[in-house]
């Protein structure tokens, strides 16, 4: 387990800059993963609650 | 489920002259030079104006019937685009009227989509002023290449001053 908080942040903030500098093609697949596995948690979500 | 498969099709509805022309805004938008957040819509700008000669988009009917005759499903106030509900959206006053005149156009993958620009898009953020809005508006602060000269006039000319200062406060900017 890690605790250096400020290690973190910045490496954080590597990918963040690293994801922020893809083709706008390569984040409009990335959108359509997220936006799956959004969904997914949203219907198991709602599966639990019954 | 594919996003440029509505974003083709905005490009199609613009050449047909169904709409007069468009623009990507909000989270769609943004990802084009932020790190990409989940979303579960794509959000677009439309032009109100003339089509052959006809005045057009005063009623969204010619659209949502385009829409239906490619076999796309309306579901609430959305279209659904392969897995995608599309929003169409009016600009939000004369500062969305703006950003949709001044938006650019982006390669994905040989595919050209027009999307609002960051200064804008940081803009309509400051202006909403959701929670969601605030934390977009600070990503565009951190981003290399951000405008921030073209985003203090938009600021200034759009009268967002006060909403700056409250996030200059809230967020400890100053300095």
């Amino acid at each position: 387990m890690r605790n250096d908080w400020h290690k973190i942040e910045s490496d954080k903030n590597v990918l963040r800059k690293k994801r922020a500098a893809l083709p706008f093609g390569e984040k409009l697949r990335l959108l359509d993963r997220m936006r799956e596995r959004a969904l997914l948690f949203r219907n198991a979500k709602r599966i639990k609650q019954k | 489920m594919s996003i440029k498969t509505a974003l083709a099709l905005l490009n199609e509805m613009k050449a047909q002259g169904v709409i007069a022309d468009y623009a990507v805004c909000e989270a769609v938008a943004a990802s084009n030079y932020l790190d990409p957040v989940a979303t579960l819509d794509l959000d677009v700008f439309l032009k109100m104006g003339v089509g052959h000669g006809k005045p057009i988009l005063i009623d969204p009917t010619s659209i949502f019937e385009f829409l239906a005759k490619k076999g796309h499903e309306m579901e609430g106030g959305h279209v659904v685009v392969d897995g995608w509900p599309v929003q169409f959206l009016a600009p939000p006053e004369t500062l969305g009227d703006e950003a949709l005149k001044n938006a650019v156009y982006v390669d994905a993958d040989g595919l050209s989509v027009r999307i609002i620009t960051a200064e804008y898009l940081a803009a309509i953020a400051l202006q909403a002023g959701r929670m969601k809005d605030k934390l977009r508006l600070l990503s565009f602060l951190e981003m290399d290449g951000f405008d921030r000269a073209a985003f203090d006039d938009i600021v200034r000319r759009f009268n967002l001053s006060e909403s700056w200062e409250r996030i200059v406060e809230e967020f400890h900017l100053r300095g």
